[in-house]
């Protein structure tokens, strides 16, 4: 009875299905940048867990990715394990990481957590650079194995992985988990008076959170078949903040929707335009002054207004 | 009766300091089962800062504070909130402290499922709220909340979220509830109905309360027992007509703003 079917979920699935269907009519190159998309998505969808839903702003996600992309590609390439191993050795450096950055910069929270988060993730960029023999260094990782080799096929694998973990996500917010993150986001004095143990929830927010970042990392390294650390450089965490923000963090679908056409918006403007990063800064300004719940806000006032609401 | 199980709560000589100011000094109480104690005072007298003593959102620089747990006195001078919440203590607050972003129900099942410790046990998360689900309808209805347990924290009134505030404490069936002036800013007819609702949940549940109150028609219709601060020290302390006997005492000292 707790888990209505409710109109964010009619809309994840409706576009899902359009999601299924589209790439028929895609070329190729169209079908890899909406996988990107759906990766992008994931993303954000995780990333939203802890900054819509537990009022945490990281400014260091791109570690997360990393650590699935590397994680996976260090198995695969440099140590030849099977896939299954490398997955293990992946979900093993994430939540290491997970662990670690998230006990130390969970003392703080507001600014110096997004900080914290910083300057942890450009250490583990630093240490990418530096372990040259493990991770290639500036030249990164190339020639990782694809399943299904083809891109169309491999699609639909990132897809049915990012549907289920969307899904997951709609639902994880409304277990009582989720309504432990929402209240350490409203009122964490207030949670931690009724007896919530607020660090401990935050942790487990960070820590999931990073799961999902770490898991479109995963399935990234091989779309791409090469990674460079970049993916592990500060500007991406940046991207990750800017896609939900611009999606909406109000709800799993504006998160989603705001990875998802990231990845479209970033290769029109930069076509369009040199002077992208400064488009993209006042983009981002106008969206949170004039819409402060991103995309998924604009269209539920619009719809609001349209039935006269 | 014993000591022991006549007493709920007890402080014993706490003080506070921020920098110089002396919030708190020298304070000692006694709270029985199912007494209601009012502290009365001006602004600035140190009333929320004992609350907070009690709670254990702030540590006292002195002092001890015990709980009486099946008949055993209990330290918890410096524990957390935590701590002392799951020992039964709730308290509710000045400013109304509520979760904006939950509607009121979620706000309710939020309480009582930390106080069940239901909020990260992963493998209950579907009968967990089916758990709890009666007992939320029980203080919507206790708390007459029925009319707006589908709206958002964000969207209630003053008198509303006082009350809402309070339902969470309640929710997690403490022995003892610290309110800090839950009449403030209630229209007359707001502030009849929480002076019943104190009442009915002393008489149903034998909670004991320490109330932090400014309107004195509800203390003297209330309490067992009045304690009256000013600058952190306690001028009086005893029953609510003794106290008024001193009062012209107390009001000289006070300049009339109390009693
Ligand atoms: N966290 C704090 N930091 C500094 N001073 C405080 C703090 N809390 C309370 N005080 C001071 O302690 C004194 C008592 O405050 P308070 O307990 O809020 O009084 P009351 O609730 O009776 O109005 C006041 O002088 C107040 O300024
Ligand atoms: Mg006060």
């Amino acid at each position: 009875m707790m888990f209505k079917i409710d109109n964010e979920l009619y809309s994840l699935i409706t576009l899902f299905i359009f999601l299924a269907v589209i790439p028929q009519f895609l070329s190729i190159y169209n079908v890899r940048l909406l996988s990107v998309g759906l990766l992008y998505g994931l993303a954000a969808v995780g990333f939203n867990l802890l900054y819509g839903y537990t009022g945490l702003l990281s400014f260091g996600h791109a570690m997360f990715w990393s650590a699935g992309a590397y994680g996976l590609a260090i198995g695969l390439v440099k140590l030849n394990l099977d896939p299954l191993m490398s997955i293990l050795l992946a979900f093993t450096l994430t939540f290491t990481v997970a662990i670690v950055t998230g006990y130390l910069s969970l003392r703080h929270t507001e600014i110096y957590f997004a900080m914290l988060t910083l300057a942890f993730a450009q250490l583990i960029y630093a240490l990418i650079i530096k372990l040259r023999d493990i991770t290639g260094g500036d030249e990164g990782i190339y020639g990782i194995p694809r399943f299904p080799s083809d891109i169309g096929g491999y699609y639909y694998l990132i897809y049915i992985i990012v549907f289920i973990l969307v899904i997951l996500a709609w639902w994880i917010v409304r277990t009582p988990l989720g309504l432990g993150f929402q209240a350490v986001r409203d009122n964490p004095y207030r949670a931690e008076a009724l007896g919530l143990d607020v660090r401990r929830v935050r942790l487990i927010s960070f820590v999931l959170s990073g799961f999902y970042l770490s898991i479109a990392g995963m399935l990234y390294a091989p779309l791409n078949r090469a990674i460079t650390p970049d993916i592990a450089f500060w500007t991406f965490s940046a991207i990750i903040v800017i896609m939900t923000i611009i999606g909406g963090s109000k709800n799993v679908l504006g998160a989603f929707i705001g990875g998802l056409i990231f990845i479209y918006i970033n290769t029109q403007a930069m076509n369009l335009t040199e002077f992208w990063q400064l488009t993209l800064g006042i983009i981002l300004a106008l969206l949170v002054y004039l819409a402060p719940y991103g995309i998924v806000g604009i269209f539920e006032r619009v719809l609001r207004y349209v039935r006269g609401g | 009766m014993s000591e022991a199980v006549k007493y709920v709560l007890e402080a014993s000589e706490l003080h506070k300091w921020f920098g110089n100011v002396h919030a708190v000094n020298n304070v000692s109480l006694k709270l029985s089962r199912g007494e209601i104690l009012s502290i009365v005072g001006p602004n600035g007298a140190g009333k929320t800062t004992l609350l907070n003593l009690l709670s254990g959102i702030v540590k006292p620089d002195k002092g001890r504070v015990y709980v009486y747990l099946n008949g055993d006195r209990k330290d918890i001078t410096g524990r957390s909130p935590y701590y002392i919440t799951f020992l039964g203590v709730g308290r509710s607050f000045q400013i109304p402290n509520i979760f904006d972003g939950l509607t009121v129900r979620d706000n309710i099942r939020l309480s009582i499922l930390t106080y069940r410790r239901l909020i990260n046990r992963f493998n209950r998360a579907y009968s967990s709220f089916n758990d709890v689900e009666e007992e939320v309808e029980k203080i919507i209805e206790i708390f007459s909340l029925e009319d707006s347990e589908y709206r958002y924290g964000r969207e209630l009134s003053h008198g509303e979220r006082k009350k809402l505030d309070i339902a969470l404490s309640f929710a997690q069936q403490p022995n003892i509830l610290l309110l800090d002036e839950p009449t403030s800013g209630l229209t007359y007819s707001e502030k009849l109905e929480m002076v019943e609702l104190i009442r009915s949940l002393r008489r149903e549940r034998e909670v004991s309360f320490i109330v932090v109150e400014h309107d004195l028609d509800v203390v003297r219709e209330v309490s067992d027992m009045l304690m009256v601060m000013h600058e952190g020290s306690v001028l009086a302390y005893d029953e609510p007509d003794e106290v008024v006997k001193m009062s012209e005492v107390i009001s000289a000292y006070l300049g009339g703003e109390v009693i």
